[in-house]
């Protein structure tokens, strides 16, 4: 079985992982447009390359990210999210009048 | 403050599994003997949180220095860090009552509700590490898993927290699972445990 490091518990089994989608900075939802926002959501970059994705060791409800080459399947390095975020990422508030 | 009397009256969820075991729900453990108890009508709580460390510190807590660790307290207590601002105490003495700590619910340190999440069972006996290898990928030999040490992982499939501790004079497994697949989880292990009874 294939083995993933995890950042917290160390090497485990693959099947205790579960995929969470690629690292992407998240657009401002009040002023993005729909292309952008289902761009987002929905859609992958899908290349042969080394990718940044977020993963999920489910026993202990840990995220964290995962640099993963797409064609080998290899993971080049995992690490805490604390490493690219220090806050929590919140949505913006509604747009007020005076911001229009 | 919270004051919770009488845990041991309270029926287990997992009751139908051991009607006729009652050896099952004592705290008693027989170290020559491989046994599975039920501990879940056993006190336990927890906390997560930038500020969960500060408010145990408060209370006079002790906590174990880096996750995946636990310790013990004076009057028995276990505290396990589960990662680095999620901590759970654990109260394996029944009869007294027990405190709870105030409920914090504030962004900065919250309340987990484990008593009702996770059943708590305990391994106890000879060969411990050899029936959760059974089960479990994870290497729980005393060489690898010392007591002090909790391993989060998947135990029969499902997710659990094992965590090896002393009782008594005993070395024992304390096994937290989510309490909707805790059934399964008894059988599986009284499964595993059949190749090493007399």
């Amino acid at each position: 079985m294939k083995m993933i490091n995890c950042p917290l518990n160390g090497l485990r089994n693959s099947s205790e992982f579960v995929y969470g989608g690629e690292v992407k900075e998240m657009p401002d939802h009040r002023n993005c447009n729909d292309r952008e926002w289902a761009e987002y959501i929905f859609f992958h970059e899908n290349a042969v390359a080394v990718v940044t994705e977020w993963w999920l060791h489910a026993p202990s409800s840990y995220w964290f990210i995962g640099e993963r080459h797409t064609a080998s399947d290899e993971f080049i390095r995992t690490y805490d999210p604390s490493e690219r975020f220090s806050t929590r990422v919140e949505f913006a508030g509604p747009v007020v009048e005076s911001e229009k | 403050m919270t004051t919770l009397e009488n845990f041991s009256l309270k029926r287990s969820l997992l009751y139908r599994c051991y009607q006729q075991q009652p050896v099952a729900l004592t705290a008693e453990i027989d170290p020559g003997q491989l046994s599975l108890h039920d501990f879940s009508v056993k006190l336990r709580y927890g906390f997560r949180g930038p500020q969960a460390h500060t408010v145990l510190s408060a209370a006079q807590i002790a906590v174990p220095s880096a996750a995946n660790n636990l310790c013990t307290t004076a009057s028995g207590e276990l505290v396990l860090r589960l990662s680095n601002t999620e901590y759970w105490l654990l109260h394996p003495q029944a009869g007294k009552q027990q405190t709870l700590l105030e409920s914090q619910s504030t962004e900065q340190c919250y309340s987990l509700f484990c008593q009702d999440s996770h059943a708590w069972l305990v391994l106890a006996g000879p060969n411990i590490a050899r029936v959760m290898a059974k089960l479990c990928a994870v290497d729980l030999r005393e060489s690898a898993f010392p007591r002090g040490a909790i391993a989060q992982t998947s135990v029969a499939r499902v997710n659990a927290i094992i965590a090896h501790h002393s009782f008594g004079d005993n070395a024992v497994f304390s096994i937290l699972s989510d309490s909707a697949s805790a059934s399964y989880l008894w059988d599986a292990i009284q499964d595993a445990m059949q190749e090493f009874k007399d």
